[in-house]
């Protein structure tokens, strides 16, 4: 089995948007959250020489992140004091228990997150990993982000003949993924 | 199905699936959602199409998705020195 490689240069494009999804499932602020990403992409790039290539990039970067996650609670929780975060933790070694649980499933940073929406959040995301790049990017750009077709067409530099097949070819692979992913569960 | 499978389909159906497409956003004029309905009424292909791309599109509306704009992006990409 070929051991995995890692290429930096494609991680934004690739995990940015899902890494900003799954940061705003356990923390409620965007901007915490875009920096939280940030931090992650640097701290991957930083020790990228221990990568052994026994996972994949993603796997490795998601565990760098929910460190990354778990160290901006621990300063958050040093910052407020720990009798008003910790209400339910009585004593001290309960302290990693407390950091598990915000990082496995914040209910108070995100109570309208609901499990079957962050299911279904990450089914499209991963779908659209699956994607040509090319059209996944034009598609959240059309779909998800609402930007003018003038505006995708000018950064993107298709026509807009060319636009309404890209959103044709993504919309269609991306129901025939959702039909094996999440319409069958 | 995608419109480079149906090459071998009358080009309405080529058609009907981007009005489909265009419908999806909001985008497609009165006669082009008129010529959906009614090809759709006689072509099981385009009508199975159609079916679908509404049902995604009620899915992704379902859930708004908080994405990286461009800039975002860009920026990230200026903190990695790539």
């Amino acid at each position: 089995m070929s051991k995995e490689r890692l290429q930096p240069e494609f991680w934004v494009d690739r995990y940015g948007d899902y890494f900003l999804y799954f940061t705003l499932s356990k923390v409620s602020d965007r901007e915490v959250a875009k920096d939280i990403v940030s931090e992650t992409f640097l701290a991957g790039l930083k020790s990228k020489a221990n990568f052994e290539g026994r996972s994949t990039e993603k796997t490795w970067l998601t565990s760098i992140l929910n460190r990354k996650i778990i160290d901006y609670y621990r300063k958050i929780n040093s910052k407020k004091g720990k009798a008003e975060i910790k209400i339910d933790y009585t004593s001290e070694d309960q302290e990693g228990s407390w950091l598990e649980e915000q990082v496995s499933g914040n209910q108070s940073a995100s109570a309208d997150f609901s499990l079957e929406n962050k299911e279904l959040g990450e089914a499209i995301l991963a779908c659209l990993e699956k994607i040509h790049p090319k059209h996944a990017e034009i598609f959240k750009m059309k779909t998800m982000q609402d930007y003018d077709n003038e505006v995708i067409c000018n950064e993107m530099g298709i026509t807009s003949s060319n636009l309404w097949v890209i959103i044709h070819r993504a919309r269609t692979a991306l129901a025939s993924c959702l039909d094996n992913s999440w319409f069958k569960t | 199905m995608e419109i480079k499978k149906l090459k071998n389909l009358p080009t309405s159906c080529q058609k009907v699936a981007e009005f489909s497409d265009k419908q999806q956003y909001a985008e497609a004029g009165f006669w082009e959602k008129m010529r959906v309905q009614i090809h759709i009424l006689h072509c099981r292909h385009c009508h199975s199409y159609h079916i679908k791309n509404e049902a995604l599109t009620e899915l992704l509306q379902k859930h708004e998705l908080n994405l990286l704009s461009k800039s975002e992006k860009e920026e990230l990409k200026a903190k990695l020195v790539l």
